[in-house]
């Protein structure tokens, strides 16, 4: 039973990285499975405010990797915009699957705390 | 028929206005398109849920003159006033953009997207936006990205986050800008505290980033860039809550805001001064009544109560115009507050100045209301006071012109500072320059310190 419900919970990043959100890197496709309910949004960012911004330091560090050439001075038609929009798309992604790993966790927790009393602090 | 000066930029189809119809013309382009939005019902779903405007499909032989290659023709209603983002109130610009995201939520599961996100396609029915752009519902192909991204970042996000985050006014910017604020400009100005959201990390300073120039390389990794439907409306839903959180930055305290709690009427005054208003109003029966400096809206909830079918706002108080905005929405009323300075009303903008039009372009008022604002224009802001009167009999056939004399404690503390520049501004000339402009019908003193209403009929 234990041994169960704590294959579950692993399974769950193994899971994220195939289903949840991945990134074709010849398509960059980002593909997302875990739908963010529009009214949870706010909830969902205040609990990983901190993941959110660990992700957004990483894009942030990734902005060299895309230098400003000048060379190439005109108005940019939206390809940057492009760019970022799945940058977000990547965010959301990773924090509706943390949400879920945090959900599955806390439930996790709070099935074994009720099953054998013995365990809670 | 002329075709609207503002409709050029989509090949899809354009409008066109005769004797008071509008027309729009679905070109070659946007056949496809157009069938496949009402082929999926959503246009009449949107239409009957307010969101979109109304349309039906006339005899495309309608614009035979004009484009012989309109495979269809739709009509649609004529909105009494078409108003700019540059001129509504911060609630107003984010109602807009809340029901632009809607919209574009609600098309997906029908197989749409929206092909834009124009400020410009929303227009304003009292407090309500409505969207008017048939032809930017087209089909969605799986793994399209956000089309109107970047759009929607510069004509709604962006001016919406300046006012929040710093306070500042959109408005002035947006005008001279009518395209909308550029992420790399907003980047710019915001206050390090908000720069550490990562919200604004991304959408603001990343995309400013990422605008900043253009490489072959990230054009081709941009081409090559799917989202998933989930992903999209992912993205769509996180703005949106976003965006309907934003509030302007309430350590900005404004003048007016407190108005009608620190005005100089006692309850008889006030009382005499909507009733002279509500039996004018009454009797004139005008479609539209313009209510110039129109505060939080008490005198333009009296014309609508009083018979006006539509009230027009124009005010430069931002906080008081946020106050007016709410008072139409909660009254449901069919009053659209405009943020507006009247000594330096919105000119023509735009391609050939032509795309966007001034304020005296769309004058459309059969009574206009000047309460309490002539002392701001002549005392206040030097402004001669036979032109003022002059513009204000032009605005309108009918009107209401409040004068408060030099003597009201308002008007002294306009002059408390400075010598006094207008010996003419006296009830006597007032009433003879309108005199010679117009009929006065009506006037009648509504406070103990000399306050006159005169109702005036344009000659």
């Amino acid at each position: 039973m234990l041994r169960n419900q704590l294959e579950g919970v692993l399974s769950i990043p193994i899971l994220s990285a195939r289903n949840i959100l991945s990134m074709d890197c010849r398509q960059h496709y980002v593909f997302c499975s875990t739908k963010l309910e529009s009214n949870k949004v706010t909830e969902m960012q205040r609990k990983t405010r901190w993941p959110l911004a660990l992700a957004v330091g990483t894009a942030l560090l990734a902005l060299p990797l895309f230098p400003a050439t000048a060379d190439a001075q005109y108005l940019d038609p939206g390809a940057g915009s492009i760019i970022v929009q799945a940058v977000i798309a990547v965010v959301i992604g990773i924090a509706a699957t943390l949400k879920l790993y945090w959900r599955r966790i806390s439930a996790f927790v709070a099935k074994r705390s009720k099953q054998d009393p013995n365990l809670e602090p | 028929m002329p075709r609207d000066p503002a409709s050029f930029r989509d090949p899809a189809g354009h409008v066109y206005l005769r004797d008071g119809k509008v027309f729009r013309s679905v070109l070659p382009a946007g056949v496809a398109h157009y069938r496949a939005a009402k082929g999926s019902g959503f246009l009449d779903i949107a239409t009957r849920g307010g969101r979109l405007i109304e349309g039906r499909e006339v005899d495309p032989a309608v614009l035979h003159d004009e484009e012989l290659d309109a495979v269809h023709v739709i009509q649609h209603p004529r909105l009494d006033f078409i108003s700019y983002p540059y001129e509504w109130s911060f609630s107003g610009l984010r109602a807009a953009a809340l029901l632009t995201l809607d919209l574009h939520l609600d098309a997906l599961p029908h197989g749409l997207t929206l092909s834009d996100a124009s400020a410009y396609n929303v227009q304003f029915v009292g407090p309500r936006p409505i969207f008017i752009d048939y032809l930017s519902l087209i089909r969605y192909e799986a793994g399209e990205i956000w089309l109107g991204y970047r759009q929607f970042c510069e004509q709604f996000l962006n001016p919406l986050l300046l006012t929040a985050k710093t306070g500042v006014a959109f408005q002035g910017w947006y005008r001279g800008s009518p395209d909308g604020l550029s992420s790399a400009d907003l980047g710019a100005l915001l206050p390090l505290r908000s720069k550490l959201d990562p919200r604004i990390a991304l959408h603001v300073l990343l995309q400013g980033r990422m605008q900043r120039s253009v490489t072959a390389k990230r054009t081709s990794i941009a081409k090559k860039i799917r989202l998933s439907q989930t992903a999209l409306e992912n993205n769509l839903r996180s703005v949106r809550a976003w965006v309907a959180k934003l509030e302007p930055l309430t350590s900005r305290r404004t003048p007016w805001q407190s108005y009608e709690r620190t005005v100089q009427y006692t309850g008889e005054e006030r009382a005499i001064k909507a009733r002279f208003i509500g039996e004018v109003v009454a009797a004139a029966h005008p479609r539209t009544v313009w209510d110039l400096g129109c505060n939080s809206g008490e005198y333009s909830e009296i014309a609508l109560s009083s018979g006006a079918q539509t009230v027009i706002g124009f005010e430069p108080d931002l906080g008081a115009l946020e106050a007016a905005y709410r008072r139409a929405v909660t009254k449901r009323l069919n009053f659209l507050p405009l943020a507006l300075d009247l000594t330096n009303p919105s000119p023509s903008l735009g391609w050939r100045n032509q795309e966007r039009l001034g304020l005296t372009e769309r004058r459309n008022a059969d009574l206009v209301l000047c309460l309490a604002l002539l002392h701001h224009l002549v005392l206040g802001r030097n402004l001669p006071l036979a032109q003022v009167l002059e513009w204000l009999v032009s605005l309108a056939p009918r009107g209401v012109v409040e004068f408060v004399p030099k003597e009201d404690p308002m008007s002294e503390q306009l002059t408390a500072l400075k010598p006094d520049i207008a010996p003419e501004y006296r009830r006597e000339t007032v009433a003879g320059i309108l005199r010679k402009l117009a009929r006065i019908e009506r006037e009648e003193v509504v406070t103990g310190t000399g306050r006159i209403l005169f109702a005036f009929v344009r000659a």
